[in-house]
């Protein structure tokens, strides 16, 4: 496919999953040898007296903002007042409330630490990243069930496109801890995934490589019908993921899964591989609704 | 371009329907009630502006947010003359705890939920077969951001319908924080006065439906723009540059100068910070316009209602144009020095004829949304 | 009582506090400007302070004190204080 001048392309992908490394892991076996380790991966300066599910955004959105050659030793080197910062999250912030009622329950307000008021907001971890990098544009949090990452990337998407934004910085994240475990029934691993969106004009003119093309997306009542509005039914499919690999191997990623599923598309394209990609999540017996997202490799 | 509003509802702890709130505004009477949905004995802060509508006083229930935004919508659908069909409309809502209350009831006591009720998608599809539905939670700046995000879906074609709401209800987790850290412990939200010591929550629900200019026979009021951005500067406080450029941006969006502005609908939520900071931008917005606008602050009698403050903010602009009054600030005797100059709605309601509101939403993470709305009369 | 303050006990509880390595809390570092303390952090050492000490410290009070020497002395009077009381 040829680019056109309203494309919005993904310039940039990281992950923070404990044991892989760069994007392609997400495809198949990880290399295994620089793997993320949370021991190591989530300490520092900018990630002290955080959250778990902010220090995982923050590692894996430095990962994609230097894949996209946007961040140097002084920082975000965008424009910072027109980026936006997109999160999906549905549970990042549960452990934290349970752990507040508890201290309550047990010392009154008095045993509540300080430090976790900016957790007490479901938008913790997009303030967050804006502070880290100064970014100044439109800061949202997507906490919309099992179809949130990809309906993160389809308001990032918009937001660029109505002129909101001029570039966008798409996390989805959920941590493993007791909480989440008991609310999902299962056990889960740490998972985060970030992503830079930029419109394709403002990627070729600073010669950035787009790993892929955002395209249609849909959010309706079933998976099928999801499909059918996200591809008119028209283009044959190189690949599709539905997440149930990722999820085999890594447990339940809630909010993650849809950007998860979309670092995988973009590290499937720019390798070379067969699209156009088909995105979907949500869909199951207990879902609202079930999401599907295309994308396609990026012309040059 | 610009977007009519055709439905409103909204439900708070002063009234049911947005008429209800608007008169108890105008009534001017202290609301707050001593804290009935946890056990007071382990707050400081004794007080709030809860919705009354436990089975069993005293005994919280799950899943209130939800029942609430589920009877506002259909208050707003109704007075658009729309059905209660929202297959193919989308519906945004704006919230601060999206049902992380119904998370605490069940971490403590046992309430059946699970993952899909955190999320308002869940009982939208259930009441209105709604799927094409969107829980924002931006902190208490979240419906403005939703309705601007709302009005980009008509601007770029992709709907000429949009319902736009926000809802929540008080978690203990965000009730008992901000009790911790607030230096003194307020009896009541008094914003911009000498006397307020912080925010008392609040609670409520509230929708709009937002529609293509002309699509409907009857607009109660016409959207010209949000602007929306973020701080990118603390996680709690507020920030002057980047709510002044919020402002500015609301006003390049709507076309509008400052000295167009005849009524403000203040984000003032008690914390002096709030209160300086916001006071202080407006003094400079509005320096060179003349007397300036009237501003009143509805928190002082609906508690900070969170996610939904804003677009409630929003919907008694709509009331004060229709009914051509504009209800005080209550508690307001002695203004912070910031706000000298302000024309602050004081002590009883007024007679005026506004025709542009600017509403103000700011929220945790330094994230602001500013609306701009006209007068359709 | 005054005698159970020592100076590296709160050394030990910034560097908790702050997550920051103890070799970093030097005597005079600054704690805005070096080790970028900010409201809420403030609030938390002081939270902190207040528990351990049984002393009470008002917003203005820590915000005088911006070093690990001024914050001893900081905690020193405050226990005096409440010893005299």
């Amino acid at each position: 496919m040829t680019a056109t001048s309203d494309d919005i392309v993904i310039t940039g992908v990281g992950l923070a999953v404990p044991g892989l490394g760069g994007a392609a892991d997400l495809l198949g076996a990880p290399s295994g040898t620089d793997g993320f380790d949370p021991a190591t991966g989530l300490t520092g300066r900018e990630m002290r007296n955080k959250d778990r599910a902010s220090r995982l955004a923050l590692h894996c959105a430095h990962t994609a903002l230097r894949d996209a050659g946007l961040v140097d030793a002084d920082g975000y080197t965008g424009d910072r007042d027109t980026t936006a910062v997109v999160v999906s999250s549905n549970l990042g912030t549960l452990e934290g409330l349970c752990q507040a009622v508890d201290t309550i329950a047990e010392q009154t307000v008095v045993g509540l630490s300080p430090l976790g008021l900016p957790g007490t907001s479901s938008n913790v971890v997009a303030g967050w990243v804006a502070i880290r990098y100064g970014l100044r544009g439109p800061n949202l949090t997507v906490c919309n069930g099992a179809t949130s990452g990809l309906d993160a990337l389809y308001w990032a998407r918009n937001l660029i496109a109505a002129g909101r934004a001029g570039a966008a910085v798409v996390v989805g994240v959920e941590p493993a801890n007791e909480a989440v475990t008991r609310m999902l029934g299962r056990p889960s691993t740490d998972v985060a995934a970030a992503l830079v969106l930029e419109p394709a004009r403002t990627a070729a003119a600073r010669a950035a490589d787009g790993r892929a093309t955002i395209g249609r997306y849909a959010r309706t009542a079933d998976l099928a019908g999801a499909v059918a509005a996200a591809t008119g039914g028209a283009e044959a499919i190189g690949l599709r993921l539905t997440g149930a690999d990722l999820e085999a191997r890594l447990g339940p990623c809630s909010g993650a899964l849809g950007v998860l599923q979309v670092a995988a598309a973009a590290a499937h394209l720019s390798g070379g591989g067969r699209g156009p990609v088909l995105a979907t999540t949500g869909g199951a017996p207990e879902d609202d609704a079930a999401a599907a997202l295309v994308l396609t490799a990026c012309g040059h | 371009m610009s977007w009519d509003i055709t439905g409103m509802g909204a439900v708070a702890n002063l009234g049911a329907t947005p008429e209800a709130v608007f008169e108890s505004l105008c009534a001017g009477q202290e609301t707050r009630t001593p804290l009935r949905a946890f056990d007071a004995a382990k707050y400081r802060a004794q007080y709030a502006y809860e919705i009354d509508d436990r089975a069993e006083p005293g005994r919280d229930e799950p899943l209130r947010a939800s029942r609430w935004l589920t009877s506002v919508v259909a208050d707003a659908l109704a007075d658009a003359g729309l059905g209660d069909d929202l297959t193919d409309v989308p519906v945004l809502v704006g919230t601060t705890m999206r049902e992380q209350r119904s998370a605490e009831l069940w971490w403590r006591d046992g309430a059946g939920i699970g993952p899909a009720d955190l999320h308002f998608g869940t009982p939208l599809r259930r009441a209105f077969g709604a799927r094409n539905t969107y829980t924002f939670a931006n902190a208490c700046s979240a419906s403005l951001y939703a309705l601007g995000m709302a009005a980009d879906l008509i601007e770029t074609d992709m709907a000429d319908t949009v319902v736009v709401a926000g809802a929540d209800s008080m978690t203990e987790s965000a009730f008992g924080t901000l009790d911790k850290v607030q230096a003194e412990t307020p009896r009541a939200l008094r914003p911009f006065d000498e006397s307020h010591l912080g925010m008392l929550m609040g609670e409520g629900a509230v929708a709009v439906v937002l529609q293509r200019a002309g699509t409907a026979g009857r607009a109660r009021a016409r959207l010209r723009g949000v602007g929306m951005n973020c701080d990118a500067h603390h996680a709690t406080a507020p920030d002057h540059d980047g709510i002044t450029r919020a402002v500015r941006d609301a006003h390049r969006r709507a076309g509008v100068r400052a000295e167009d502005i005849d009524l403000v609908m203040l984000h003032g939520s008690g914390t002096p910070r709030n209160d300086e900071t916001e006071a202080g931008v407006l003094a400079e917005v509005f320096a060179d316009a003349g007397a300036g606008p009237l501003m009143t602050a509805i928190k002082s009698m609906t508690g900070h209602t969170l996610g939904g403050s804003g677009l409630l903010s929003l919907v008694m602009a709509v009331i004060a144009f229709e009914q051509r009054r504009v209800p005080p600030v209550l508690g307001l005797t002695d203004p912070i020095k910031q706000a000298a100059g302000l024309r602050l709605v004081r002590h009883e309601t007024v007679a005026a004829e506004p025709r542009t509101a600017q509403i103000d939403a700011f929220g945790f993470g330094g994230i602001n949304a500013v609306a701009i709305l006209e007068a359709t009369r | 009582m005054a005698e159970n303050l020592d100076i590296e006990d709160l050394r030990a509880m910034l560097a908790q506090t702050l997550e920051l390595p103890l070799a970093e809390i030097g005597d005079e570092s600054h704690f805005t400007e070096e080790l970028e303390m900010d409201s809420l952090m403030s609030l938390e050492i002081a939270s902190n302070l207040e528990s351990r000490y049984a002393i009470t410290i008002r917003d203005t009070d820590f915000a005088q004190a911006r070093t690990l020497v001024q914050l001893h002395d900081l905690v020193a009077a405050k226990i005096e204080e409440r010893s005299a009381a």
